[in-house]
């Protein structure tokens, strides 16, 4: 099949599985607005340009849920990261989890098994998608299992790629037990496709914080799948960012439409209010001119996202981060991709309630001062960069370091 | 530009449909925030502190990521607090537990517990692999904090959202045993930082209605 036929066919497929776990879930999640890791040149990490292969676990999601049912679960909440047709992520579920030390049975079933699987993925050997059929994975890991829905991550990279990932579905959700009872099948897939972002190596994303509480629905539109906090069945689906930062991450050059020829990217940098001391941490974000894309469909990004998090300090961490650029310039640069067309910026502080697992960035520090009203529109065509876009808080303290505290 | 506006707008039309469709019929459960990756479902107060062996409040003393002791291929973070009250468990001037981390971030020694942070943690019962970890993740880990006023102040990783969901009086046998001050909290709070003596003495109050 020609290669524009195969990305044809794969926009298609993503998008009827998206539409498809949508409709499925009652109160998922979202995917992502940002890289997870950065390189120390700045660069984030990615993965490769070749099709990513995962492995499945080959006992059942659950006593309800045998195997073949579940691969093809998974096989569907792949294809919806998959279907964006800007980016060259792709997926293939090439079989069975490989046997490797005390995982000889095919199906992971007890902590010594999981311990093996996940060492071989640090290894980097294999991506296994483990199914923890009575939760009792979880609860030797340590965790609630009557809470914990399921996790994921790269295990590990080589110095420029994520190299294998890890995500562990927890079956005691899909059990048709009474305690802790079943969470909807679209729902729990939902929540999974959320951690496949997070195992696509997309961090969360800040966008229309006020659908924290209720909002309206051109507002629950534009949440992202990488969202810290499921608002919204809206969110079972890939809002505009979570396509612009896959697509950023792992961008399509050829055979279909590639990144540059649809996207361009807003840049500039968050200041103090001396104009020149830059700010990270600040959530920026580009929305479209027009009602109501601007609610529907803008894009964020951390300021700083580029810089290192944590600097060895009691601030921000005692363990230097080896992750991050050092570069002066990029403490509080922006980026932003964002299909081509006019946009309007702001900035606003990440909620101060993100916190720890649910934050957004590499760190969370509250913004100083207070944010300027957003920017007249700025237009940017596709391949383009429009540079210079500099945000100035307004009455932040005259110049400190919030690294080495006051 | 025009594949991807078109593929957007299909996008965001069918979320539309979607959502309230699925809004109509199956209600929505949810907040489920992460924990370094991992989605949990809603736990109020009372569902974490049952679930919870050892509460307590104090000061991150050390945090190293180390492999686990003899399950290898596992990354642990171990953490020691110094203990300022225990509000369930033995009490103790210190308390150390190991928790696994799958999270890359965390692999590389990135993880949530910072040295000298103040922590009230609500700490499920060790597996018998020694791991442990605050019930319900991030809802049972709240960071303490001065607020502007200068008050210590606690905020979890769900943003203490439906924290006190279920726990009135006419839900909840141990809502019900809470004392006014505290009912009063329960049934007025809805997110956001709590101060600190407050909630633990309404989780004192859970626990000891729970004897």
């Amino acid at each position: 099949m020609p290669a524009v036929e195969r990305a044809s066919l794969r926009v298609r497929i993503g998008r009827q599985a998206a539409v498809l776990a949508a409709l499925w879930l009652a109160g998922s999640q979202a995917l992502a607005g940002g890289p997870l890791l950065v390189r120390s040149n700045g660069v984030p990490f990615a993965w490769g340009t070749g099709t990513i292969n995962y492995r499945t676990d080959n006992g059942p999601l659950s006593p309800t849920v045998p195997e073949a049912t579940a691969q093809a679960r998974v096989i569907a909440m792949f294809d919806v990261w998959q279907g964006v047709p800007t980016s060259y992520i792709s997926f293939s579920r090439v079989g069975f989890i490989n046997s490797t030390g005390a995982f000889t049975d095919g199906d992971v079933s007890t902590l010594a098994e999981y311990d093996a699987v996940d060492a071989d993925c640090a290894a980097g050997n294999q991506s296994p998608v483990v199914y923890d059929a009575d939760g009792s994975i979880v609860a030797g890991l340590g965790m609630d299992n009557t809470s914990v829905i399921g996790f994921a991550s790269p295990c590990t990279s080589n110095a420029t790629n994520y190299l294998t990932g890890l995500i562990v579905m927890n079956g005691r959700f899909q059990d048709g037990l009474p305690s802790p009872g079943d969470i909807p099948e679209p729902a729990f897939d939902a929540a999974i496709i959320h951690e496949i972002g997070h195992f696509s190596g997309l961090d969360h994303s800040q966008i229309n914080v006020n659908c924290m509480n209720p909002c309206g629905t051109d507002d629950l539109a534009g949440v992202p799948t990488m969202f810290p906090f499921l608002v919204s069945s809206t969110q079972a689906s890939l809002s505009v960012d979570d396509m612009a930062w896959i697509s950023r991450l792992h961008p399509r050059t050829s055979g279909g439409p590639t990144f540059a020829g649809t996207y361009g990217t807003l840049s500039g940098v968050v200041f103090f209010s001396d104009g020149q001391s830059h700010a990270q941490f600040v959530n920026v974000i580009a929305r479209p001119v027009g009602i109501p894309q601007n609610r529907t469909s803008p894009v964020s990004v951390i300021s700083g996202y580029r810089f290192r998090a944590i600097h060895g300090n009691p601030i921000t961490g005692d363990t230097p981060s080896q992750f991050g650029s050092t570069a002066p310039g990029d403490i509080g640069l922006f980026e932003i991709p964002v299909p081509a067309g006019s946009y309007t910026i702001e900035v606003e502080s990440v909620h101060p309630d993100f916190t720890d697992g649910s934050s957004i960035g590499p760190y969370q520090i509250a913004m100083p001062g207070t944010a300027p009203p957003p920017s007249v529109p700025v237009s940017v065509a596709a391949g383009a960069t429009s540079s210079g876009n500099n945000v100035t808080l307004i009455g932040t303290p005259p110049r400190f370091d919030q690294f080495e505290g006051p | 530009m025009g594949t991807l506006l078109a593929e957007r707008n299909g996008v965001v039309r069918s979320r539309l449909r979607a959502g309230l469709a699925l809004m109509a019929m199956l209600g929505l459960p949810v907040t489920a925030p992460a924990q370094e990756g991992a989605l949990t479902l809603p736990r109020n107060l009372e569902q974490l502190t049952d679930r919870a062996a050892t509460i307590v409040r104090g000061h991150v003393a050390s945090s190293h990521v180390e492999l686990h002791p003899t399950l290898r291929g596992l990354h642990t973070v171990v953490v020691t607090l110094t203990v300022r009250e225990t509000l369930k468990g033995l009490p103790s001037q210190s308390f150390t537990f190991r928790q696994y981390v799958w999270d890359i971030r965390g692999r590389h020694g990135q993880t949530v517990y910072r040295k000298g942070d103040e922590l009230l943690l609500l700490m499920i019962e060790p597996s018998e692999y020694g791991l442990s970890s605050p019930a319900g993740m991030g809802q049972g880990m709240f960071r303490i904090a001065r607020d502007a006023g200068g008050r210590e102040v606690a905020v979890n990783g769900h943003a203490n959202a439906r924290l006190f969901d279920g726990l009135a009086p006419a839900q909840s046998q141990k809502g019900a045993a809470l004392t006014a001050a505290s009912r009063q909290l329960v049934g007025t709070h809805r997110q956001g930082p709590i101060e600190a003596s407050r909630l633990t003495a309404i989780i004192r109050e859970l626990v000891d209605a729970g004897r």
